[in-house]
């Protein structure tokens, strides 16, 4: 109380601008003192991110978000960010802002590319600037996943048309054909064989091939059963696919042995046909197990369905909590 | 159907006619008044000599006060944040309300109203008493203009003053709510950091400085239009000061609501 | 170099206190203005510095129209006026020298040093020299109006306005007053309103006086004059006798 007017004033004065300024700086978790440098990333969009959120290296907090700006030369925002000096960013890095907790608060990670090589980064039109992506925030998600259900039911639907008891007979009955197609033409072979050697072991190794496709078919549509159950969908379609080629393959030698018998083997024609019948009859998709394979648009379904899946799974894995917080709301 | 109303309603009608008279008369005054006010801050060489007395008188002094208040505030936000969180909200967000809300709303309004009380009040009786001993006047007859060395030095004193006295009022309710947080609280300074820094932005304290600004204007002004208004003895000076206090505290709710519609 | 009052008239609300007032104050000259209480004697005096505005008249001061002056050229012309108030209005924060120092601080030039000598100086013509140091609550009522006396005195002024010098004080104050403000006038030579009720110390100061009634002025002349009135109110008034001016009323 001593002091005079002038003096308390001014220290006063002095004190509060002082803490003030260091205050806010404190506030917004700078480091006073730290070396910095900027960073600058583009996006397409960038969520809810705002000026002061975390720039995060694998979980530990670097830096903070210092601006962000709209590219007025293309459609894109231009993030400029400041990090520890000392940090040394991964190879090929991205920045990937995704909500930091379901409060709304986001955050900017640094990523190498290769950690996440799916996500769709904005191309940066200069160099300097990482490619960025933003993480759809919540509610997206949760559009996303009603997508996901409805393509999931749709998937559903056709494969309990496609797999009906009807379906599991013909099968069958193709295979029995195939069988009985090769033993007439071992039966055909051994006839002829004795004139036409070179031809034979041609057939006989068709022959190997035909027995090997039978069995992976006969394993295959098995495990096709046994598969819907388990909902191993990718499985179900790589393996459709194979024996599409398998099939195929079959269906070529056999051409080719048909081609070079000629007339000889007229007697196979029958079976031929009969097999050529049940092949065409999956082509033109009459059969269910041929609407699988020819209805690309189920496929495409089904392949985008599995990236939504990856998608979500992974975000899972990264933000488990944004997902049990939503239970705990 | 007049005459029905002066006979029934005449008096309620005609008090409600005069208030509202009287109010919008008030406002012009005190608009002519702030006027003149504002034309006497060209004569610095008058108000400069005294405006450093009065920034220590409205600010340093009052720094105990508003400290004091701050700090039990800060206590009281993390104990309620704690306790209205109950499970639901991870604990951490009682660092995001007690920096929040000490900034925006508590620091600057509480120590407003602390401070509509003591400093709106002495300065309405200080210039009420001038008024009715004629000091007023003395100054006037010394060729000194009494709005210069009397008004535009307090206001200065209040503008410049307040956002300081609100700046340390904020800081120590966040350190009493800090503080709070980690005795009383199952939380760790960490976490409360985490939340204090949460979504702070710093346009929070530029708005807690605005805000403290403009209290310490209309708290100024406002003590110094109805000291200097007074008009009549003792009672007229009391009448004044608890006017000064009542209307200053109101401005300052209806200024608080002004400036979370228009800055936020 | 005088103060010239014409046609001056001032109502407060629905109540008229001057009514088309005429006074003349010649240089060198102590007017004193006398009437009750409440009729306007104050009122009158403050118009002559503009504290008041009147409704209409004009106040001529030193050859300059003071209710026509800008702020500054009234700032200016107060500096050549001192103004003694009723109950002295002493800065209650200041102490003496700190009063007498406020109206030394708006003359330009002025150096410290200066200020203090003319401090001194106004101390000593009201006989209060030690008591710089003092603050205003410290001091008996005589002792304050004679340090709002050396206030309005250390400026050097060339006119005086004394409001009520003597009300409220004991007969041995009141004749230390008077006698202060004769010797204003004789080592100053400064031109005086007093404004006063009390009959002694109009004599005793003032070459002229003029008595305010209901508004106007009712009566001017030497002291001698004013004994010698017929007019009962005027008697009424300088003896004392109330029951004169009620007859008169009436």
């Amino acid at each position: 109380m001593s002091a005079p007017a002038e003096v308390r004033v001014g220290l006063m004065v002095l004190a509060g601008l002082a803490l003030i300024v260091v205050g806010t700086i404190w506030m917004q978790g700078w480091r006073i003192g730290a070396e910095e440098r900027e960073v600058v990333a583009w996006f397409r969009e960038v969520g809810q991110l705002q000026g002061g959120n975390p720039v995060k290296l694998r979980g530990v907090p670097i830096g903070r978000v210092e601006s962000l700006a709209l590219d007025q030369r293309s459609a894109g925002v231009i993030i400029r960010m400041s990090i520890s000096s000392e940090v040394v960013l991964p190879e090929d890095p991205v920045v990937i802002l995704s909500p930091e907790s379901l409060f709304g608060d986001w955050q900017a990670e640094i990523f190498p590319r290769s950690r996440y090589p799916f996500y769709s980064y904005a191309v940066s039109p200069s160099v300097e600037m990482l490619p960025g992506y933003s993480l759809p925030d919540v509610s997206r998600l949760t559009a996303v996943a009603d997508r996901i259900a409805e393509n999931l039911a749709v998937i559903t639907d056709r494969i309990d048309i496609a797999f009906t008891d009807e379906t599991a007979v013909n099968i069958r009955q193709a295979i029995d054909n195939i069988q009985e197609v090769t033993a007439r033409l071992t039966g055909l072979v051994e006839a002829q064989g004795r004139t036409v050697e070179d031809l034979a072991a041609g057939l006989e190794m068709t022959t190997a091939t035909l027995n090997e496709a039978a069995a992976t078919a006969g394993r295959t549509f098995s495990r096709i059963e046994s598969s819907i159950a388990q909902g191993e969908l990718t499985r179900i379609v790589e393996n459709v696919e194979r024996v599409t080629l398998q099939l195929d393959s079959l269906s070529r030698s056999l051409g080719t042995v048909t081609g070079e018998l000629g007339g000889a083997v007229g007697n196979a024609d029958s079976a031929f046909s009969a097999l050529n019948g049940i092949l065409t009859e999956l082509e033109a998709g009459e059969g269910t197990l041929g609407m699988l394979l020819q209805d690309t648009a189920l496929y495409r379904e089904l392949v985008t369905t599995n990236t939504l899946v990856q998608d979500l799974l992974e975000d899972f894995q990264r933000n488990p909590r944004k997902y049990i917080n939503l239970r705990v709301f | 159907m007049f005459r029905a109303m002066n006979g029934v309603w005449g008096a309620p009608i005609a008090w409600v006619g005069r208030s509202a008279l009287g109010t919008a008369g008030g406002f012009g005054q005190f608009g002519r008044f702030m006027a003149r006010v504002g034309r006497s801050v060209a004569d610095t060489r008058t108000w400069s000599a005294v405006v450093v007395v009065q920034m220590a008188r409205i600010g340093v002094s009052s720094l105990p006060i508003a400290l004091f208040i701050a700090a039990f505030t800060g206590i009281v936000l993390a104990l309620q944040a704690s306790y209205t969180f109950t499970g639901a909200v991870p604990l951490y967000f009682v660092g995001v309300l007690v920096g929040k809300t000490m900034l925006l709303e508590l620091g600057p309004v509480l120590i407003g109203l602390a401070l509509a009380g003591r400093v709106g009040a002495n300065i309405a009786a200080e210039l009420g008493t001038m008024r009715v001993t004629e000091q007023i006047d003395a100054l006037e007859t010394l060729a000194y203009d009494p709005l210069a060395y009397l008004v535009v030095p307090r206001i200065i004193a209040g503008v410049v003053m307040f956002p300081l006295v609100v700046a340390f009022a904020d800081a120590t309710g966040v350190v009493a709510g800090w503080i709070t947080a980690i005795n009383l609280l199952d939380l760790s300074t960490p976490e409360f950091v985490r939340g204090l820094r949460l979504f702070f932005l710093p346009f929070d304290v530029t708005y807690s400085m605005i805000k403290a600004g403009s209290f310490g204007l209309a708290v100024t002004a406002i003590g110094s239009f109805y000291g200097f208004t007074t008009r009549g003895g003792a009672e007229a000076v009391g009448r004044s000061t608890t006017q000064a206090v009542v209307v200053s505290s109101m401005l300052i709710l209806v200024l608080d609501a002004f400036w979370a519609v228009t800055l936020l | 170099m005088s103060i010239l009052l014409e046609g001056i008239s001032k109502a407060f609300g629905s109540k008229v206190v001057l009514d088309r007032i005429d006074l003349e104050v010649r240089e060198g000259e102590t007017v004193a203005v006398i009437g009750g209480s409440g009729v306007g004697k104050s009122v009158l005096l403050k118009t002559i510095v503009g504290l008041l505005e009147p409704d209409a008249g004009r106040v001529v001061v030193d050859d300059q129209v003071v209710t026509e002056l800008s702020r500054e050229h009234l700032y200016e012309l107060r500096r050549r006026v001192g103004y003694v108030f009723q109950f002295a209005a002493l800065f209650d924060s200041m102490t003496v020298k700190d009063n007498l120092a406020m109206g030394l601080r708006r003359i330009a030039g002025m150096d410290a040093e200066e200020r203090a000598h003319r401090t001194e100086e106004a101390l000593r013509l009201v006989e209060m020299e030690g008591y710089e140091g003092q603050l205003p609550g410290q001091l008996s009522g005589g002792q304050r109006k004679r340090v709002g006396l050396a206030r309005a005195v250390a400026t050097r002024p060339k006119y005086l306005l004394y409001d009520e010098p003597t009300t409220g004080l004991d007969p041995v104050t009141t004749s230390v007053i008077d006698r202060l403000i004769l010797k204003m006038d004789e080592e100053l030579g400064v031109t005086s309103v007093v404004v006063t009720h009390d009959m002694t110390s109009a004599y005793r100061v003032a070459d002229r006086i003029a008595m305010l009634y209901d508004g106007r002025i009712r009566f001017t002349g030497t002291p001698a004059e004013i004994q010698a009135a017929d007019d009962p109110i005027v008697r009424g008034f300088v003896e004392g006798r109330p029951e004169l001016m009620q007859e008169s009323t009436a």
